[in-house]
């Protein structure tokens, strides 16, 4: 679990172009959007096509969204409870 | 005009729209009842009056409406703007009558479908297409025309206005795949609208009005004007075509529905800000005007949409003050 949040951290800085942060810098239970690291709509989208990409997992409802992007921490539990064997996504 | 209207902040100063929606189940009965039981005719009737009332007591939408009128067809003297108001609101009236009537199945409107072989194109290639309206004409009768093209319609709308606009359509739900999606303000408001989009669904929201979203200021009718960015960022997310489309009263029982060539947005448009985006709405706004300008009694924005009123114009007038 410590590794996929970790992972999920790297994407997010990686995916919306956070050069200034590390993966140290996002607190692992704060909320992704509105207060916390204060992500947008477009975050949103993006961090969507990331789930369908690397881990084969569609999200098409917002209240499957405000789950799954509550905190790092939900997401990883999210992936781990819906994650699809993904060719060419990375397993970790 | 009664009750469906789309109504401005009741006290006026706020350049803002208040995002309220004046409710009034009983007054959509009153005008419902009344196309059903003596016919389009009669309802149009009362509008004569109802009109004349609006035009006397709502301030913020009288001078909102003198404000437009002048943008597009020039000031005129004192005594002839309370009556360009009234023909304003009493067009008001007509469309939302007209809607209604079309909703309650009892009237069928004669609608000129133009552009529809390009819809038709997209969604036989099973991709989504992007459609941008405005508050001008009737956008409710032409999302009932897009029915036929047999793709889902999903119509992105204020969150509060959902529940009044579900109980409208209540029938019309039933029968067909006609979906509303909410938007509030919040980031994740995007994932239902560009999830419909990519099913290879009809997405149509409204350009005219921002929801607190991330908007720009572009000229418009000789001032400045805020318009929403997120229908050609949604449009740079998923790669959809977006059309800018309006759908106008041509004259009793005929509408015609018209759409602009499909744009595409560069997905660099994401992150590009607001400069990026900023030239689309600049032409989003411009074949506003042009069309409000074609069609001025039908531009249904009735609340105060420049950064500035425009200069000499006069907001003062039978609602305002005593002239």
């Amino acid at each position: 679990m410590d590794n996929l949040i970790h992972e999920i951290k790297t994407k997010i800085i990686a995916g919306f172009s956070l050069e200034k942060v590390t993966p140290q810098d996002i607190q692992t239970d704060a909320p992704l959007f509105g207060a916390g690291l204060g992500l947008d709509s477009i975050d949103a989208l993006e961090l969507v096509s990331i789930l369908e990409r690397d881990y084969g997992i569609v999200i098409q409802e917002r209240g499957v969204a405000d789950k799954a992007f509550a905190s790092v921490r939900a997401l990883a539990q999210f992936i781990v409870a819906n994650r699809q064997p993904c060719p060419g996504g990375t397993q970790s | 005009m009664t009750t469906t209207a789309e109504d401005p902040a009741s006290t006026g100063g706020s350049l803002k729209w208040s995002g309220r929606s004046r409710g009034g189940y009983w007054g959509n009965w009153f005008f419902i009842q009344l196309v059903r039981r003596f016919g389009l005719r009669w309802a149009y009737a009362w509008l004569v009056v109802v009109a004349a009332y609006f035009t006397l007591t709502n301030r913020v939408a009288y001078r909102s409406s003198a404000d437009f009128l002048d943008r597009v067809l020039g000031t005129c003297s004192w005594w002839r703007r309370p009556w360009r108001v009234y023909r304003h609101f009493f067009s008001f009236g007509v469309t939302l009558l007209d809607r209604l009537a079309v909703i309650s199945g009892k009237v069928a409107m004669e609608c000129q479908f133009d552009g529809e072989p390009q819809f038709v194109e997209q969604l036989g290639k099973g991709k989504g297409i992007i459609l941008v309206g405005a508050h001008l004409g009737s956008w409710e009768i032409g999302g009932h025309l897009l029915g036929r093209l047999g793709a889902p319609v999903n119509v992105v709308v204020l969150d509060k206005d959902e529940a009044r606009l579900k109980r409208l359509y209540h029938d019309a739900l039933d029968t067909r795949s006609f979906r509303f999606l909410t938007t509030d303000g919040h980031p994740l408001r995007s994932i239902p609208i560009a999830a419909a989009v990519r099913r290879g669904e009809i997405v149509a929201l409204l350009g005219d009005r921002t929801f607190g979203g991330a908007d720009c200021a572009v000229p418009f009718l000789g001032g400045s004007a805020r318009f929403p960015t997120g229908p050609f960022l949604l449009a740079a997310a998923t790669g959809a075509p977006l059309f800018q489309v309006f759908a106008v009263r041509e004259r009793w029982g005929r509408y015609r529905f018209f759409t602009y060539p499909a744009e595409y947005v560069e997905r660099a448009a994401l992150r590009g800000g607001v400069a990026a985006v900023a030239p689309l709405v600049a032409r989003y706004a411009d074949r506003l005007a042009a069309v409000a300008r074609a069609y001025p009694y039908q531009w249904h924005n009735y609340f105060p949409f420049w950064e500035t009123p425009s200069a000499g114009t006069g907001g003062q007038g039978l609602a305002g003050s005593a002239h």
